[in-house]
């Protein structure tokens, strides 16, 4: 099964945790048109290759980011959204 | 015939083993396999073939056929050649049609093996009317063991396990590998099928002292090194992402464990490959590793006069080792025209064996019965084809093929690596691995046994270093094989056919060849057309030939004919052994012992266990429904609602964060009030429902549905992570019981209880108090929950069982009842209140369901305002609506239900969500979505029903019952 | 005015304990009614409130620190504490009202512990996690999924306390022992043995 690693409780089973969607950046509903608006609700990019999501441990209920090579089925790296890259 | 006592033989001669096959009484030894104990006793017929019934022997004695497949009472297909025996064994052969395998009454079918070949099946059967006859001969005829349903469930256990380096095969290159890790100081465990470790190392010896004292140094490095755990008949049986294998035992109640490694050497070895020849399935034509099993590790001696088929060195040890066993070897015949291992040759030769080069044997005489060889033909060979002008016959009993090797790579094409054909020793190899991922030995095109211990060693070096152990060597150079193990074409097309390629499918050289010329010439199509490859062995000892064949008759490689990937489990694995324990834990309230007692019908809420209803004797579910629902109307009713969502959220911005995830107005609420709370996800639509109830300034209590509960936690948590406002969200689902108190009587009952001023001015509706019940620290509130005034407390946890008897009773005067989830939506449906996902689904919006009210689009934020903003400018597409039924009677045969649909002018205009009789009302009352020019109160909506009928509805503005909503706000 | 006897609580672990017993290699304790606390804050609220008490604090996730004269104190990833085992310092938190950026925890916990010979096999059947590499001396504390259920552990020496949502707390129970049940005569061995290479597969 493949593993995860949480950044604060470690390297577990991927059963431990739950995808949690596409890392996105709201656009400014007051500033976005209706198109930019639903693109962003709506579209999301699924071309295999890297891609930044969120993920959380289920037990600890801990968020973090994952970024995950698609294609390969790689996790290169997590860490905490807090955290600077 | 078996022999005295042979050096590291594995048997326990002190312990005699009684056994039977097809009634006939056998004596064996204590580590014995089946087949071993069978062919000592003289045993030649093991089985019959799948599809031709033809006599079958000895082949692989590795598991790699199934020849010796047998069934003891209710446990079909065991393996002959992997299970060791047992005391009081009782055997059958498996695919036997009565008169046992030496008089199989299916024998026939080999004469009409003309009829028969690959793929008939897609073209003999015209006529449909004959179809079940034939479903009934073809039940009969194929399939192999039987299942006895009577069987009793085992519950076998399943264990995780966790080691730095696991080597998969005990032979030389892993046993070098494990100790090069092992030194590097990880955890090492080697994985081994067989009852001991050694591999190869056990027999492929020709007689040489020397190689045999090189595996036992070995072994006792391995014994030696207190960080190497060894699990012997085990095998890994696939490969799953990030190192993670399953070890199965052959034993039927040792636990499947679930291996994590950090690097993985797979050091599997390489299955032996038989050469295509005519007749060469007969009892008496085997492998030679097969020949050297039987003799070093059984103590047999397998043959009295063999002929040994070679293509390499290998086939000359078989020959000295069958010498040594005391057999007259008949000849060696060498396909290749010369050769390098002329040390082995003159060993051979001084053996008085003649040898014959550049020949081949073409065809294996069969004695009486086709259940015995007497001869073998031989003929010369070059350029991979035979002269049949020519033949001499030579007598022997038996042949054994030495002819190639196909590396056992299954578990590295599950791990996705990439693969090459290597020429030089005419063999898939490892290309490219992946990862933590480290490949020996015969498996690596690595076979001879200097240079596997080298390979090996390498190997357990990379691996300890990808785990974190040791440092990186420089490279190490392993010698070449000097010629090639493996001949690219073991095969002579005989015109008479009988040449098998796959012996479990019965299928010959011909039907390959016919397969191909039908267009099936993609290994992929080939494979599957042929069923080549496709038995219970999947193809260990015939997807090498198949490929070869393939590409001789296509004109490519085999590089360009590329191989077929391998699939778990290598071996079959039984589904106890799979099965393990499930675990779909249950989720209880602190009050289900109390419901339990009470006769509750259990129903599950996800993961929860609720009360459907609590049962009556003599009564129908309907009944206990309904006299719970008028006990709510007439008096008071208490329900467990310990199963909502319950969160709670404190920080000086916790008015801002419930503003901007739920769709109304949180900041203006008073401090002991509470709210009805829409939420909505970014496109607008309605997840969930519940109330917002104001503590304190900085201090929310909030509840979920009960489906809804982790989820919403989840999200808020996530978006707290992105706002970064300062607040604390805390999750108290399981943290606190909570109950429902509903009823006129409601405000009575509660009043002795507690010292909270109930009155309607002190606590009003909507209001919620902390205070103490029955004792309890408690947290109320008035919430329109059943449409009758109640209360709804909660306690922590480990005092709801107090609290549920307390109130009990205090009740008991007025009658008090406890009601189920069935009679609380009937209730709740009178008064038109809305399930999430039940009367809305992953498109309704808050405007769908009539709740613009709530929707507060002057907030400066909240999830999903944009997208409702862009909705709210179109045509709105449904809406819900009450519905009753005018022309319905109570009591009529057919009665509309959830999810008949709206029809208007032939289209669906519409479905009904929720429906029910209300014994209040006397009548069924039904919430629906219509389309938005059907709204108006009277309006007449045609229903199919389920039968296809037309029933008419009358719409109806909810609620159905108290309209003023006056009882849930007015006490007696 | 009302005047009720105190309210019993009641362990939700109070009828599976009943009714399983105790089965031979695995001993089951049920410590769901031992006095706890829980607080979380963001930042180092809760850190600070909590030190301002005078208790110890852990310095990093996921671990923990014994209490003075009994109990202990876990920290829970980065700002959740758990304070569980000393009815004096429990009694104490419950009477201070927590700053404005902290929060209670309500903590109805179902709270097992686990020791026996078969310890260790029974951890190998239901958790992914591997124990025996962890080093105790560091006293950490593990969040994880046991037979499907959310569970904190803290492992010991010879005994293993296990904390779940007490409405989980029945299942995980039944869950563990029916495993339990079905362990093997368990050989004397170690419960926190890293070498198992005495272990011989029949």
């Amino acid at each position: 099964m493949k593993l995860m690693t949480c950044p604060i409780n470690g390297t577990r089973p991927i059963a431990e945790f739950s995808y949690g969607g596409t890392l996105r950046v709201m656009p400014d509903p007051n500033a976005a048109s209706d198109a930019e608006w639903s693109d962003y609700v709506f579209n999301r990019d699924n071309a295999p290759g890297i891609k930044r999501e969120w993920w959380r441990h289920i037990p600890s209920n801990t968020w973090f980011i994952a970024e995950r090579d698609t294609e390969r089925d790689v996790v290169l790296r997590t860490w905490l959204h807090a955290e600077r890259d | 015939m078996r022999l005295p006592s042979v050096e590291r033989e594995w048997l326990n001669r002190a312990q005699k083993i009684e056994f039977s096959f097809e009634g006939r009484p056998y004596e064996g030894y204590a580590g014995d396999s089946i087949s071993s104990a069978l062919w000592a006793n003289g045993v030649r017929v093991l089985g019959r073939s799948f599809k031709y019934h033809r006599p079958r022997g000895l082949l692989s004695l590795a598991n790699h056929d199934v020849n010796a497949l047998f069934q003891q009472g209710g446990e079909p297909n065991i393996r002959g050649d992997a299970r060791p025996l047992e005391t009081g064994m009782r055997l059958t052969a498996v695919n036997t049609f009565g008169g046992g395998v030496a008089h199989d009454n299916g024998r026939f079918l080999g004469l009409l093996s003309r009829f028969l070949p690959v793929g008939f099946y897609y073209k003999a059967f015209h006529t449909k009317a004959l179809f079940p006859l034939w479903e009934k001969v073809f039940r009969l005829t194929t399939g192999l063991g039987k299942v006895d349903f009577a069987t009793p469930r085992k519950r076998t256990a399943k264990s995780y396990d966790f080691c730095d380096v696991l080597v998969v095969g005990g032979g030389p290159s892993g046993l070098a590998a494990a100790c090069a890790a092992a030194k590097a100081g990880a955890r090492v465990v080697i994985v081994e099928e067989n009852a001991r470790l050694g591999g190869s190392g056990v027999y492929q010896l020709g007689a040489d002292a020397q190689r045999a004292a090189i595996l036992e140094a070995l072994l006792q490095q391995v014994e030696a090194a207190d960080n190497i755990r060894v699990l012997v008949d085990h095998y890994a049986a696939g490969y799953y992402k990030d190192h993670w294998l399953p070890l199965v035992a052959h034993a039927a109640d040792a636990p499947l464990r679930k291996m994590r490694a950090k690097s993985v050497i797979v050091a599997s070895g390489a299955f032996e490959q038989p050469a295509v020849f005519r007749a060469n399935d007969l009892p008496g034509v085997m492998l030679a590793s097969a020949a050297q099993r039987l003799f070093y590790r059984y103590g047999i001696r397998p043959l009295e006069n063999p002929l040994v088929l070679t293509a390499n060195a290998d086939g000359y040890r078989a020959a000295l080792d069958m010498a040594k066993s005391g057999a007259r070897v008949a000849a060696v015949v060498d396909l290749r025209g010369t050769h390098a291992a002329n040390d082995l040759e003159q060993q051979v030769r001084a053996q008085n064996i003649p040898i014959h080069v550049a020949a081949s044997v073409v065809e294996a005489v069969p004695g009486p019965g086709g259940k015995s060889v007497i001869a073998a033909r031989v003929g010369a060979f070059a350029d991979g084809k035979a002269a049949f002008g020519d033949l001499r016959e030579i007598p022997c009993d038996g042949i054994l093929m030495s002819v190639g090797w196909a590396g056992a790579a299954n578990l590295l094409y599950q791990a996705e690596t990439r693969m090459r054909y290597d020429d030089a020793v005419e063999q898939f190899v490892p290309e490219h691995l992946p990862e933590g991922v480290f490949a020996c030995g015969k498996v690596n095109g690595v076979h001879t046994l200097a240079a596997k211990l080298i390979d090996g060693e390498r190997a357990g070096a990379a691996a300890a270093v990808h785990a974190g152990f040791g440092a990186k060597g420089e490279g190490v150079e392993v010698p070449a094989e000097i010629e090639s193990p493996s001949h690219p074409w073991p095969i002579i097309e005989h015109p008479q056919g009988k040449n098998f390629v796959d012996f479990d499918e019965d299928v010959q050289f011909k039907d390959i060849a016919n397969a191909i010329q039908e267009g099936f010439d993609n290994i992929e199509l080939l494979k599957r057309y042929s069923t080549s490859g496709m038995g219970p062995s999947q193809g260990k000892h015939s997807n090498m030939n198949v490929l070869r064949i393939l590409a001789r008759l296509t004109g490519k490689t085999p590089a360009e004919v590329g191989t077929t990937t391998a699939r778990p489990m290598y071996h079959p694995v039984s589904m106890a052994a799979l099965a393990g324990r499930g675990f779909s834990p249950e989720r209880r309230t602190p009050l289900h012992g109390r419901h339990a007692a009470l006769g509750a019908e259990w129903l599950s809420a996800g993961a929860w266990q609720r009360p459907a209803y609590y049962r009556q004797d003599g009564k129908t579910a309907q009944e206990c429904i309904h006299a719970e629902a008028a006990a709510v109307r007439g008096g008071v009713g208490l329900i467990d609602v310990g199963t909502l969502g319950k969160l709670e959220i404190r920080g000086k911005d916790a008015a801002e964060f419930l503003e901007r995830v739920y769709v109304s107005r949180y900041a203006n609420l008073k401090v002991g009030m509470s709210r009805y709370a829409v939420m909505c996800d970014e496109a607008g639509v309605i997840i969930d429902d519940g109330v917002v109830a104001r503590l304190a300034e900085d201090h929310f209590y909030f509840t979920t549905t009960t489906s809804g509960a982790a989820g919403v936690y989840a999200e808020l948590s996530r978006l707290h992570i992105l706002w970064k406002l300062e607040v604390t969200l805390v999750n108290h689902t399981g943290a606190y019981a909570a109950v429902n108190l509903a009823g006129q009587k409601s405000r009575a009952v509660l009043s002795r209880l507690t010292d909270l001023d109930l009155s309607g001015a002190a606590f009003p509706y909507l209001g919620v108090r902390t205070g103490e019940v029955a004792g309890i620290p408690a947290r109320l509130l008035r919430v329109g929950f059943v449409g009758e005034w109640g209360y709804e407390i909660h306690v922590p946890a480990t005092y709801g069982g107090a609290l549920w008897d307390a109130l009990m009773t205090a009740g008991a005067a007025e009658g008090i009842r406890p009601f189920g989830v069935e009679a609380q939506r009937l209730l709740r449906l009178e008064k038109g209140h809305i399930i999430i996902g039940q009367d809305s689904d992953g498109l309704t919006t808050p405007l769908d369901l009539n709740l613009h009210w709530a929707v507060k689009m002057e907030k400066p934020f909240f999830v999903g305002q944009r997208s409702l903003a862009i909705l709210e400018k179109k045509p709105a597409k449904q809406r819900l609506v009450g519905l009753v039924f005018p022309t319905l009677p109570n009591d009529a045969r057919e009665k509309p239900q959830e999810c008949n649909l709206v029809i208007e002018a032939g289209e669906i205009a519409g479905r009904i969500t929720s429906i029910a009789y209300s014994p209040t009302l006397q009548r069924h009352i039904a919430l629906a979505f219509v389309r938005p020019a059907r709204i108006r109160p009277g309006e007449r909506v045609d229903i199919r029903l389920s039968s296809g009928d037309t029933l008419t509805a009358e719409v109806f503005v909810p609620p159905f019952y108290d309209p003023e909503n006056l009882r849930q706000k007015i006490a007696d | 005015m009302h005047a009720f006897v105190a309210p019993v609580a009641v362990s939700p672990l109070v009828e599976v304990a009943f009714a399983n017993g105790k089965p031979g290699a695995v001993v089951f304790v049920d410590h769901s009614l031992t006095p706890r606390y829980g607080c979380k804050g963001k930042g180092k609220g809760a850190a600070q409130w909590l030190q301002s008490l005078g208790l110890p604090l852990p310095a990093a996730p996921n671990r923990w620190l014994p209490l003075a004269e009994e109990g202990l104190i876990a920290r829970l990833g980065m700002q959740e504490f758990l304070i569980d085992g000393n009815a004096d310092v429990v009694a104490r938190l419950q009477a201070s009202p927590p700053p404005a950026d902290v929060a209670a925890v309500l903590r109805q916990d179902a709270a097992l512990e686990l020791s026996g010979p078969g310890l260790s096999e029974l951890l190998l059947q239901t958790c992914a996690v591997d124990f025996a590499a962890l080093d105790l001396a560091e006293q950490p504390v593990v969040l994880t999924r046991m037979t499907g259920v959310g569970v904190t552990v803290i492992p010991g020496a010879s005994s293993y306390r296990i904390w779940c949502d007490g409405t989980y707390g029945a299942a995980l129970w039944e869950s563990l022992y029916a495993v339990a049940a079905d362990l093997p005569e368990p050989p004397a061995q170690s419960l926190h043995s890293t070498d198992r290479s005495s272990e011989h597969d029949a």
